[in-house]
């Protein structure tokens, strides 16, 4: 069993298996003794090489090298410097840093202390959304004690190192996910992306050098100083090391939270990990990297999970979202829910985005509603292009992917809701009509006592019938027929 | 707590822990671990948890009952780990009191093998 195992848990390595609540546990498994390493053996611009050696690469979804990010921040000469952990955990369906940072805070505050070391920082920010409270709560227990033994505060381990930490929340906007927006919103402004550069590792907190990394990057960061860079690098494929957390979603057996090597095949994760499709339904794609992503079809099932080739692929890696749709599910219907997202997250600060993505949206709800026309499709494509060259933050830029993977992958969707007014899903309800069987219908009157409109009539054993004028096609009828005696058509 | 101001005593901080263990775990003690993070929470881990610790107690079995993070089976919560006599570890899905009195009557006093067993399928760096 072990040596078939597809998982291999590095970032997760303490989630489920230790009491988070407290720091003993930790120590008992190797914790902080990378700080340890990095203060007693290892000078600043070593520990840079060490992630640098290791090809991690950032795991919030830009899979920027890190390693690189921490050697331009200390390269910033500025008399305060910060380090920042993104914490603001917005894609729908995710959950992986929530996770990291419920079951294994202290991973977080020990790397975010070897990062200040790396860059000569001695102050460190977690922008978390109030909207996780349990995950604030274990931060605040975990960042106690690691006071209380000296492993944050003044001096740490005879060092003469300075680093402490304290934590700052964000309302919950997607946008402040985003690191400039999250650095406005911990200064107390907007939370609204500016134009990059200056990157923040140059001018970021208060016009200071910031190093900003995601939750999970910095929980890989211990295991890559206890074990070696060499070591971290063998994991993975030749541009993408390590491993990846996935939150798995939607119309999978086993939904849950996985860490697999990169390199492993969406058929891997959805088939063997997973679980395979829930009710034996047929697989038609799964989307990844959120709303800033895209959905994979069958034909990308056996493509190797890597930043490089899921771009290729016209997706995203992203944070870690996984959301596996089945043949229930239409995809007209998926990208109106993602730019719905897009629109409600918006800052609104550039037009593109604001009004673009606006329009994007009445443009899928038109089609979803059976008004769509063959030149909507065009205009759908060319406001996508538009939005994606000229908006501000990544926000904008990634925000019409969920459209055009699903009109590149699935045309003859679109095609159908615009030419046919046809939902191949049944999804799309102004295009579906209720119809009752007559050889199946036994008269039970379930159907016509359920229905809110009373929109069926018949009498007790005798054939039922809908009344289309009235129907509203809310599904009760199916639900509730115990005889398989209504259908969609 | 004693705050650690050298390697050294780092380094003895980290042996006392680690020998701690190990005599814990000579003594082969039982271990419950019960995947306590948001999802297990609003599964009701929490109820769990206090159920197992008072059917120990009336049964008079001495046991760590130790609340953790996400063991990752969202799909099967809460999920409940069971450690005995040192073992790799057991895990089981979809608890709820009645599951808490098989694991304790026929997993753990009597040796059973009982059903809803969740295998775990992967490998952890901790013990590379």
């Amino acid at each position: 069993m072990e040596k078939k195992a597809k998982q291999l848990r590095i970032a997760l390595r303490n989630c489920g298996v230790i009491d988070p609540q407290k720091i003993e546990e930790y120590i008992a498994n190797d914790g902080y003794n990378a700080l340890v390493k990095c203060l007693t053996e290892y000078s600043p611009r070593d520990v840079i090489e060490q992630i640098k050696k290791s090809g991690l690469r950032g795991r919030g979804g830009g899979g920027f090298p890190t390693g690189l990010k921490w050697e331009i921040t200390a390269n910033s000469k500025s008399d305060e410097k910060y380090v920042v952990c993104n914490a603001d955990e917005g894609d729908p369906g995710a959950f992986m840093d929530r996770s990291v940072l419920e079951g294994d805070p202290h991973s977080v505050i020990e790397a975010m202390a070897i990062a200040g070391y790396a860059i000569g920082a001695s102050n460190g920010l977690v922008y978390i959304r109030a909207e996780y409270p349990l995950a604030i709560e274990r931060l605040k227990i975990a960042i106690e004690q690691a006071r209380a033994y000296g492993f944050l505060g003044k001096n740490i381990l005879g060092s003469g190192f300075n680093f402490d930490i304290t934590l700052r929340y964000g309302a919950g906007a997607f946008v402040c996910g985003e690191e400039t927006a999250l650095i406005h919103s911990m200064e107390g402004l907007r939370g609204e992306p500016t134009f990059k550069p200056p990157f923040p590792s140059v001018s970021g907190y208060k016009g200071k050098p910031t190093n900003v990394n995601n939750v999970e990057t910095f929980a890989n960061i211990p295991v890559i100083i206890n074990k070696g860079a060499e070591w971290y690098a063998s994991i993975g494929t030749e541009r993408s090391k390590g491993t990846k957390v996935f939150a798995l979603a939607g119309k999978i057996n086993n939904v849950g939270l996985i860490e697999v090597p990169m390199g492993v095949t969406l058929r891997e994760v959805i088939y063997e990990i997973g679980g395979g499709i829930k009710g034996g339904k047929k697989f038609k794609a799964v989307q990844t990297g959120g709303p800033s992503g895209g959905c994979l079809t069958e034909k990308h099932l056996d493509t190797p999970i890597e930043y490089d080739t899921l771009i290729e692929a016209g997706s995203m890696m992203g944070s870690g979202g996984m959301i596996v749709m089945d043949e229930d599910d239409c995809m007209v219907s998926v990208a109106k829910f993602y730019l719905d997202f897009t629109v409600e997250e918006s800052c609104g600060k550039c037009s593109p985005c604001r009004i673009g993505n606006k329009r994007l949206y009445e443009m899928l709800d038109k089609i979803t509603k059976g008004e769509g026309t063959k030149e909507d499709l065009e205009l759908l494509r060319n406001l996508s292009t538009v939005i994606k060259d000229t908006s501000l933050c990544g926000l904008g830029q990634t925000s019409p992917n969920p459209v055009l993977s699903t009109m590149d992958n699935f045309y003859e969707e679109y095609l159908e809701h615009v030419t046919e007014h046809k939902c191949r899903a049944g999804q799309c309800k102004s295009m579906v009509h209720y119809f009752i069987n007559p050889d199946n219908c036994v008269g039970c009157t379930a159907c016509a006592r359920n229905c809110p409109v009373n929109a069926i009539k018949g009498e007790r054993k005798q054939i039922h019938e809908i009344n289309q004028d009235i129907c509203i096609k809310c599904g009760a009828c199916l639900e509730k027929c115990k005889f398989n005696a209504v259908f969609v058509k | 707590m004693e705050r650690i101001n050298d390697l050294n005593s780092f380094k003895e901080l980290q042996k006392k822990i680690k020998a701690d263990k190990i005599s814990l775990n000579n003594e082969k003690p039982l271990i419950i671990k019960i995947a306590m993070a948001t999802c297990g929470l609003a599964s009701g881990a929490g109820n769990i948890k206090e159920y197992f610790e008072k059917e120990l107690a009336k049964r008079n079995i001495v046991a760590q009952v130790i609340s953790t993070g996400c063991m990752g089976y969202c799909f099967a919560e809460p999920t409940v780990e069971v450690i005995k006599n040192g073992d790799e570890g057991t895990i089981f899905g979809f608890v709820d009191t009645a599951k808490v009195d098989d694991i304790i009557d026929n997993y753990i006093v009597n040796n059973k093998a009982i059903e809803g067993v969740i295998e775990k399928n992967y490998i952890n760096v901790n013990n590379l």
